[in-house]
């Protein structure tokens, strides 16, 4: 198979921008030679110490109680105090007490020698660098895999390790902050904690991560945090546990452990496909908080379960089967070498040879499906998304890396089948119906050659601001965008505007980017993605429950290299001018009008407060501390 | 057969006395269907206990004593109940019996579980709140007082020592319509229907709020317990903020100041990251999760409204207390229900017109009541931030379906109301006449 290619540029364009001008040199003063300290390369990675998963200790597997520790590679950036660097910044405040903790100096020469500081509860300091060394090495992996630069515009992703007392942890996208809460343990049931013990929701690298994947999804798709179907919100939280989840595997301890401790099927193992262990102990769970683990499919679980993080823990539990079962696939012949043929291990840990080598398939299948799960937000439609359309993205990213090996394809698709996750109006199960029909436009996209250098550079790893003229330049590609959107809004399920009424259906380039990676034949391999999404207001009033909900379609518009548009990822709504874009969108509208009235009646914050109506814009303060909806779950 | 319908104006909170006549022609039935207010009404016009007091004279006597056909306690919350908070006022009433939703029934063992849980959360959210520095002018914490045990009132209700139905009662089947058979001493020909609360699972769920686990450690093991002092006549007077723990005993503290010097010194470029705004928002955010556990109790508590549907002759009077969506659903979703709601002439609207407990599709499909009342209170509304109760939209579109008379509590006593089967006295209370 074609192993996850995206990485490779990367570090090659981190070797290209991160060296520095390292130029040996002389001078002669007063006539005599002295020799300058030459400059010394600028490193490309930055080593800090964690918690692998939690400060709690894990499971006795024979070797004693261990509490894991590892040790993250995160891109290099010159930081203050705080850690604060420029695109992530950890300012610990404590919002309950009104007061700031001593901020870690990371660039200090003593942790530069040690990697921080040692992994401990007590020292706020180290809470700091775990917070930053996780979300930035969240953030790392998903460019990497995207293959290109995530939200350098948008400002810095701030972490807030200690922002309030509570037993919650959340991503604001208002204030593009992680708010990170601390709390006491129950005394009753405190599970392997102390009764009263605090436990730090920073040091929990799963919640840590699980919100930085938050942040990452509102940048790709700023409009996935307006819960237009029952699957939005779900998909948000199922995305973050999955980023949460295969992180694991980038622990060797943690991987070792649990195969020694359940030999090939690592995958049942809590420090591996269970989330937040620390904190569901501590809440008097007796579990952790979440597991990817489950072989009892039901089919039937995905209608009745509504509350976002049951629903999305389906997609969850279909991604991770599909990843178990290719897993297991490549270990097959392992097993066997390692079994005298009957593929059935001795009693007794396994050799340590085997275990590395198990690890490293485990770890590899992990890369993989991380990749493509990040990867297939290049073809997702910009707003309303669907598991459905989820499970047509992740298919087409994977045909289009990896043409010749379906394992990955059919192993997802078998995944979701069982969980009763068929995409979206495709005619078979089968992966080459499943795939994205590709959709020719007769216009290329319009984008102008002149632009495109400044969002290279950013696509590979520039981080300084672009300057005016390239700023100029990007206006100006967002208005030809425009401008051919309004040209072909029938072809891309958009309506067209009303003569006289300029504010009525108004059209929003929500983003342009590039993504390089390269393909099966070892060539460069560009798409880029437009998403554009137009605001209906000429709707407002079709339906009283919609009350100050705009109704919006969106559309997300794939190119080639040569700017040939090859798929059109649409969400329309009444009004387009083409008969099937029509159809589906007097469906769209319809669920809306429901899920409008479900939404006021799963709130019951809604009966007080004015907010949250002119989108049905997710509170993820309230989401996951559990309080919207219901389920079986 | 005139029905009559008094609303006191109680501020935010629900009072109505429901006046039945007697086809024999024996002496008229009264019902009096809760009486509280909530600790958010602002301002005391007109004052609670006169209000409660002019009630309490207004009761028609029986052999010498105020007496009470049926007193409806439609669920615990304050705005329902705070008017039996004063024994006193109550000492010289007789009640006939009392009628309450079955979550209030001491021998139910599911009932039993979901009021520990709710009273534990309401006090848990509310010290919560006051330990991450809320005070009395925060709604939220007028919210969590509203779900205090409310001891006091309901101890008064117990002392009518009267008869105690718990509705529906699953052991009984012939319980979700009463009639003047057996106990109740309903005038014949009266049915009563018992839609909520249901005993269905799923909207059993429903009524359980989250755990508010993290307030636990809050809150000294003595507090606790549900706040007694709290739930009196003259509450609320809020007990001492319990303390928040003090990370490393302050150790790595620093103030603001403090904290810039360090971090942004090295580089003088660097600006503070944050905004004094991003740091209050941050604060805020703390009280949020406390304070939407105390709107979840409220929510939980609301569910738990006795939803009655009195059938007299043809005339139908609908009074679902507070109730929220779990319980609508499954009265829209049995067809003999909303066969009824078809022909309801009179219509108490539900949670002071809050839009969750009115569904539209009541409005829409089944309202063609031409009365309906509506509690509310300005100060409430107007100052509170709660400016979705009442929700306008749900108002005007009752109006729009055939509400061609629609009472608040709150209308301008000066302006005539213009419809002759509408009497006032003063702003004390508000009467309609029926069938």
């Amino acid at each position: 198979m074609t192993a996850c290619s995206a990485n490779s540029i990367c570090a090659v364009a981190r070797v290209l921008f991160s060296r520095g001008c390292a130029i040996p040199g002389y001078s002669f003063k007063g006539g005599v030679k002295t020799a300058a300290i030459m400059d010394t390369p600028v490193p490309a990675r930055r080593p800090l110490q964690i918690y692998a998963l939690d400060p709690m200790r894990l499971d006795d597997s024979g070797e004693g109680f261990v509490t894991p520790r590892a040790t993250l590679s995160v891109p290099y950036e010159q930081l203050s105090p705080g850690p604060i660097g420029k695109r992530i910044q950890v300012i610990d405040y404590d919002g309950t007490r009104n007061v700031f903790y001593q901020p870690v100096n990371l660039d200090d020469p003593h942790l530069l020698i040690t990697n921080g500081l040692t992994p401990t509860e007590t020292d706020p300091r180290f809470h700091q660098q775990m917070a930053y060394a996780v979300a930035a090495s969240v953030w790392d992996a998903c460019e990497a895999a995207m293959g290109r630069r995530i939200g350098v515009s948008g400002g810095a992703l701030r972490i807030f390790p200690h922002a309030f007392y509570g037993d919650n942890a959340y991503f604001d996208p208002r204030l593009n902050a992680l708010l990170l809460g601390y709390f006491q343990a129950d005394d009753d049931e405190p599970g392997p904690n102390l009764p009263g013990q605090m436990v730090f929701t920073c040091l929990s690298h799963d919640i840590v991560a699980h919100e930085t994947a938050h942040a990452v999804v509102d940048r790709l798709r700023p409009y996935f945090d307006d819960a237009t179907n029952d699957d939005v919100l779900a998909f948000h939280e199922a995305f973050a546990d999955l980023v949460a989840i295969f992180q694991h595997f980038e622990i060797d301890q943690v991987l070792v452990d649990a195969i020694n401790q359940r030999k090939a099927d690592l995958t049942s193992a809590d420090a591996i496909s269970g989330l937040a262990r620390q904190f569901g102990f501590a809440a008097a769970q007796r579990a952790p908080l979440r597991s990817a683990f489950d072989e009892s499919a039901d089919p039937a679980a995905l209608a009745r379960t509504t509350e976002p993080h049951a629903r999305g823990l389906i997609l969850v539990q279909a991604v991770f089967d599909a990843y178990r079962t290719t897993y297991l696939a490549r270990v097959q012949d392992l097993l066997r070498l390692a079994s005298g043929g009957s593929g059935i291990l001795p009693e007794g840990r396994p050799h340590p040879d085997l275990v590395h080598r198990m690890a490293r398939e485990a770890s590899t299948t992990a890369r993989q499906f991380f990749t493509r799960c990040v990867q297939a937000f290049s073809y997702l439609p910009p707003l309303d998304v669907t598991f459905g359309d989820f499970l047509r993205a992740l298919v087409t990213a994977d045909a289009i890396a990896s043409p010749s090996d379906d394992s990955f394809r059919t192993a997802v698709i078998e995944g979701f089948r069982r969980r009763g996750i068929y995409a979206s109006d495709a005619g078979s199960m089968a992966a080459s119906a499943i795939e994205w029909p590709i959709q020719h436009i007769k216009d290329a996209l319009p984008l102008s050659v002149e632009g495109l250098p400044a969002r290279t550079a950013e696509a590979l790893g520039e981080h300084s601001p672009l300057s005016d003229d390239e700023n100029e330049s990007q206006a100006k590609i967002a208005r030809e965008l425009h401008e051919w959107a309004e040209e072909h809004a029938a072809e891309l399920g958009l309506a067209p505007q009303i003569e006289g009424e300029p504010g009525a259906r108004p059209i929003e380039v929500v983003g342009f980017h590039s993504t390089f990676r390269i393909d099966a034949n070892g060539q460069p391999f560009v798409d880029t993605v437009v998403q554009f999404v137009q605001a209906r207001h000429d709707l407002e009033d079709v339906d009283p429950n919609l009350a100050g909900i705009v109704p919006k379609a969106g559309v997300t518009v794939v190119a080639d290299a040569r700017r040939r548009v090859r798929y059109v990822l649409a969400k329309p709504l009444p009004g387009s001018a083409a008969d099937a874009h029509n159809q589906r969108g007097e469906q769209r509208l319809k669920q809306l009008v429901d899920v409008a009235k479900a939404f006021d009646r799963a709130n019951p914050a809604a009966a007080y407060r004015a907010d949250g109506r002119g989108r049905l814009r997710v509170n993820f303060a309230r989401l996951h501390a559990g309080f919207y909806g219901t389920s079986d779950a | 057969m005139t029905v009559h319908v008094r609303m006191y104006n109680v501020g935010f909170g629900d009072c109505f006395l429901v006046t039945l006549p007697d086809p024999r022609g024996e002496r008229d039935r009264t019902i009096l269907i809760d009486c509280g207010r909530h600790v958010g009404t602002l301002g005391d016009d007109p004052p609670f206990w006169d209000v409660v007091d002019q009630l309490v004279a207004d009761l028609p006597t029986l052999d010498g004593t105020k007496f009470i056909d049926v007193l409806v306690i439609t669920h615990r919350h304050r705005d329902h109940v705070h008017g039996f908070s004063r024994a006193a006022t109550w000492e010289d009433v007789r009640v006939g019996e009392v009628w309450m939703p079955w979550t209030e029934n001491p021998s139910d063992s599911i009932a039993n579980g979901l009021r520990q849980q709710q009273d534990r959360v309401a006090a848990l959210a509310l010290h919560g709140l006051l330990a991450l520095g809320s005070g009395a002018a925060d709604p939220s914490v007028s919210i969590a007082l509203n779900s205090l045990t409310n001891q006091a009132a309901m101890t008064t209700i117990d002392a009518f020592d009267a008869p105690t139905q718990y509705l529906p009662d699953p052991l009984r089947p012939a319980s979700t319509v009463l009639t003047s058979g057996g106990a109740t001493g309903l005038p014949e020909g009266v049915r009563v229907h018992v839609l909520g609360p249901s005993r269905d699972p799923a909207v059993i769920r429903r009524l359980n709020p989250p755990s508010g686990q993290a307030y636990l450690r809050l809150v000294p093991a003595e507090r606790r317990a549900p706040i007694l002092s709290l739930d009196g006549p003259d509450g609320p007077e809020l007990p001492d903020p319990p303390a928040t723990p003090i990370l490393w005993g302050g150790a790595w503290d620093l103030d603001r100041a403090q904290f810039e010097a360090l971090a942004l010194t090295p580089r003088a470029d660097l600006k503070p990251p944050y905004k004094s705004k991003d740091l209050e928002a941050v604060s805020r955010s703390a009280l949020a999760g406390a304070s939407d556990l105390a709107v979840s109790v409220d929510d939980a508590l609301n569910g738990t409204s006795l939803v009655l549907l009195f059938e007299i002759g043809e005339t139908l009077l609908l009074f679902p207390g507070d109730a929220q969506w779990g319980t609508w659903e499954a009265i829209l979703n049995d067809d003999a229900w909303v066969a009824l709601l078809d022909r309801v002439a009179f219509y108490k609207v539900g949670h002071h017109g809050s839009h969750n407990a009115t569904p539209v599709e009541f409005v829409e499909q089944h309202l063609h009541a031409g009365v309906a009342m509506v509690s509310v209170s300005k100060t409430v509304y107007d100052t509170k931030g709660w400016k979705q109760i009442p929700k306008t939209e749900l108002l005007d579109a009752m109006r729009g379906h055939g509400v061609a008379l629609l009472l608040r509590s709150d209308d301008d006593p000066a302006v005539p109301p213009g419809d002759p089967r509408v009497t006032r006295k003063d702003n004390v209370w508000t009467e309609v006449a029926l069938g």
